[in-house]
């Protein structure tokens, strides 16, 4: 177990394992991000800007121009305070790869040290608490000890060290302790050169050197804010991401009222408002190489400025609530030759957004797919469901709000009785069959406000014909009618319209009587489809399309369409 | 000053030639063979038989030459957005050797309908007489409200190229639908599925009501006219006045959004 020094190979392993890292985590990270804006968007950002070093990297090289690329990749496509710290820490890394062959161990800890006085200077006011901290140690770490024996625990420490800084952030940034996270940044960083570190060793063999972490944070932190179900957030990991809980539940345990008030902190920090509302990237040619008061005027139009040199380009990047202002005055001093605004206020909400979804129960297999088809992620094929089996869906769900379309009346008391008892906000569609719910299912979209959608479904069911057949298992009368065993019944809302000896006579009644522009038969479980397509022929009606729906209750489901 | 865009955008014909917008085409295949400047009938008459459309990114050496053609020092190109394809930085690639120019390279955001309204906003403020840097400004402002909806019966085309997410089930769907797409942060999304044209009508006309302050509307269609004109007439009857533009789909556009589609953006 040697693996002192990599090959160019292995190194672009080392730098796809970090971003695929980066990627896995991305909401995550995505969610923890307080500092300096709450826009949600860190790992987003870290992500865009190593998929770029990635993209940029060519096969067939050594090892000085592999980071290289990845460099320029990197810094071309940073997004945000983070991506450009990252840039400026792979610069590091680049500049101290002295061997075109190889990169050591030894390169890559002076690496990491130039990373770091890199990226403290990228930014214009380096603040401690954040991933610029998290280099800081893991670089000391890592420079201390790179010269030990066993690779393998060598990054071991380093990891260690990095997630015990990142511990620490919330103590030295008061906005990540109000929210109670760990810095968003550091984080990110971390996944990244945890995965570089597998990647390293992936010649090895590959040990965990960090437990996985299955849930985010804010997930767990809306279900409970928004559903009290105290038991379910003591699991370890859910204390990974607080360390503030961590610590407070060493000696006691906190009641659910403790931690509902803790999470609601959390939760009132990314509603704080936002300061400066645009976050603006440029890329700038300037017509001199020295400009006198760039970073003294740029600073007095926001925050979070950062400036970076790429060749004879700068790369800026500002929150700003002046766009104008601030375009203007680069445009003065150059050639803008890239330029992303990027709204955080829209960002945030797009974040804070109440999940909203669609719940389907069908009758039949058939329907599953054609719900599917339409788009529906949420379908649900039960025979009979028990209290319980429905019970578990809706417990399972993860949804802040929610329309049921259950495509059966009888199941509407039971989801009653389940939305009262796990306290839910839902809007249930008193429907009986799928070829209504089909309809109504077109009117769903998941941007709009759950209220009017439901409003809608509602009038639009009022309006939907409908038709079910069935057959008769005795002898009936219905006022002069009488219907005879084995009739084919054709029902709407459970009324009799007309029954008739067969499909045909059905078919003819639909034509004659009621009259379409097209009509769609979805038909049940025990029923042949030729059947239905020769009496359809001999009624002569040719506008129809056929479906499997494989419901057992039912014969056929009808439903006319009409030009509106 | 010149306005510069790429045919992802959707424009009028007799808006192109009256405003002498320049255009630049994106090399078009059927079936690997080479039919840039084909004829929306005939590309569409063999996109219907299975010929299976293409296209590649525009060169570098391409947009060197348009910009060196445009005898104006100031040239505005309207993108197709950064989010589908590459083509921006051949432009920047480019605008880099051309120091004695001024070229602004404005990423649309969008595709279609949504970039082609972008050029037509960008020309009514030329005509007002405003200079290049107000005009992005201004751009830069309204493409955050613009939205725009497709009806694209076949979405294989999309889905092939990996140009449209989280529609898997969509395109293998049992039923005869019509997914209507809308375009979110730069990409394609489905926005619901309808069964008929008269069903995206309705929905076209609910979006925009949710719209305040209006101006313009671009609509498109590729082989069925009716379709737009019958849109046109609702929108007058529930909005009154507004600028409303007429374009048919280009056979570039075309290539992603197959036959049949037909679309809406405004703002």
């Amino acid at each position: 177990m040697k693996m002192r020094e990599i090959l160019s190979f292995t190194l672009i392993e080392c730098l796809k394992k970090g971003t695929e890292n980066v990627i896995k985590h991305e909401n995550e990270i995505n969610e923890l991000n307080v500092f300096p804006v709450p826009d949600g968007d860190t790992g987003s950002n870290m992500v865009s800007t190593l998929k770029g070093g990635i993209e940029k990297i060519k096969d067939n090289k050594n090892v000085k121009d592999v980071l290289k690329d990845f460099y320029e990749g990197c810094l071309y496509s940073s997004r945000g305070n983070s991506g450009i710290i990252l840039s400026q820490f792979i610069k590091g890394i680049y500049e101290e790869a002295k061997n075109e062959k190889s990169l050591s161990l030894r390169d890559l800890a002076r690496g990491f040290v130039k990373g770091y006085y890199y990226s403290w200077k990228a930014i214009a006011n380096p603040v401690e608490g954040t991933i610029l901290t998290v280099i800081k140690d893991t670089s000391k770490t890592l420079s201390r000890i790179y010269n030990k024996n066993n690779v393998f625990e060598i990054f071991k420490k380093v990891i260690e060290s990095g997630y015990n800084s990142l511990q620490k952030t919330p103590s030295l940034l008061p906005i990540l302790k109000e929210a109670g996270v760990v810095d968003a940044g550091g984080k990110g960083f971390l996944h990244f050169i945890e995965g570089f570190f597998y990647g390293w060793l992936s010649e090895i063999e590959i040990l965990k050197l960090r437990k996985e972490i299955p849930v985010t944070p804010i997930a767990v932190v809306r279900e409970i804010v928004n559903n009290v179900q105290t038991e379910r957030i003591y699991p370890v990991w859910f204390i990974d991401f607080f360390p503030e809980i961590q610590k407070r539940m060493k000696n006691v345990s906190l009641s659910s009222f403790e931690i509902k008030n803790f999470l609601q902190n959390i939760y009132n920090v990314w509603k704080r408002e936002i300061k400066n509302r645009y976050d603006v990237e440029l890329i700038l040619e300037p017509r001199d190489s020295e400009i006198k008061n760039l970073e003294k005027t740029l600073k007095k139009m926001g925050d979070s400025l950062i400036i970076a040199k790429d060749g004879v380009n700068l790369k800026i990047h500002i929150h700003t609530n002046e766009i104008e202002g601030v375009i203007k005055y680069v445009e003065s001093i150059g050639i803008i030759r890239e330029k992303y605004i990027q709204d955080m206020e829209k960002q945030r909400e797009e974040f804070l957004k109440k999940r909203k979804g669609i719940l389907i129960f069908v009758k039949g297999e058939g329907f599953v797919e054609i719900f599917k088809g339409l788009g529906a992620e949420r379908v649900f094929y039960l025979d009979n469901p028990t209290y319980m089996e429905m019970e578990k869906i809706f417990k399972d769900i993860n949804l802040d709000e929610f329309i049921i379309i259950p495509n059966n009346k009888r199941l509407c008391i039971m989801i009653k009785e389940i939305m009262k008892k796990l306290n839910m906000k839902y809007y249930l569609i008193e429907n009986d069959i799928e070829a209504e719910g089909i309809y109504l299912f077109m009117e769903w979209n998941k941007d709009e406000n759950i209220e009017k959608i439901f409003e809608r479904m509602e009038k639009k069911l009022q309006n939907i014909k409908a038709y079910e057949v069935k057959r008769a298992i005795k002898r009936k009368k219905i006022g002069e009618e009488e219907i005879k065993e084995g009739d084919y019944l054709l029902l709407r809302l459970k009324n009799l319209i007309f029954s008739g000896r067969d499909f045909e006579s059905i078919f003819k009644f639909i034509k004659d009587k009621i009259g379409f522009e097209n009509i769609l038969i979805f038909y049940g479980e025990n029923v042949k489809k030729d059947i239905i397509e020769q009496s359809l022929k001999k009624t002569e009606i040719e506008e129809y399309e056929i479906y499997y729906g494989g419901q057992k209750n039912s014969i056929l489901q009808i439903l006319i369409e009409e030009e509106t | 000053m010149k306005i510069l865009t790429d045919d992802a955008a959707i424009l009028p014909e007799d808006f192109i030639r009256e405003k002498g917008i320049e255009i630049l085409g994106f090399p078009l295949f059927l079936n690997n063979e080479e039919v840039t400047g084909i004829s929306p009938e005939e590309f569409f008459e063999r996109m219907r038989k299975g010929e299976i459309p293409r296209t590649s990114l525009i060169p570098p050496s391409t947009y060197e030459k348009k910009f060196k053609e445009i005898k104006d020092n100031e040239i505005l190109y309207i993108a197709l957005t950064k989010t589908m394809s590459g083509t921006i930085d051949s432009a920047y690639q480019a605008s880099k050797n051309l120091k004695e120019k001024r070229i602004h390279i404005f990423d649309s955001g969008f595709t279609a309908n949504g970039q082609g309204l972008l050029v037509i906003i960008a020309q009514k403020l030329k005509e007002e007489g405003k200079n290049m840097e107000k005009i992005v400004e201004e751009l830069e402002k309204i493409k955050n409200k613009i939205k725009t909806f497709f009806v694209i019966p076949d979405l294989k085309h999309l889905y092939r190229e990996g140009r449209i997410t989280k529609v898997k089930e969509i395109v293998g769907s049992i039923m005869k639908i019509k997914p209507i797409i809308t375009f979110e942060n730069g990409k394609l999304v489905p926005y619901a599925v309808v069964r008929k044209d008269s069903q995206a009508i309705e929905k076209f006309i609910m979006e925009m009501k949710k719209m305040e302050d209006k101006k313009y509307v671009l609509l498109s269609w590729s082989e069925n006219k009716e379709i737009a004109e019958r849109l046109k007439e609702e929108i007058e009857r529930n909005f009154g006045k507004i600028e409303i533009y007429i374009a048919r789909v280009n056979s570039v556009c075309a290539s992603k959004m197959g036959n049949n589609s037909w679309g809406i953006a405004f703002v």
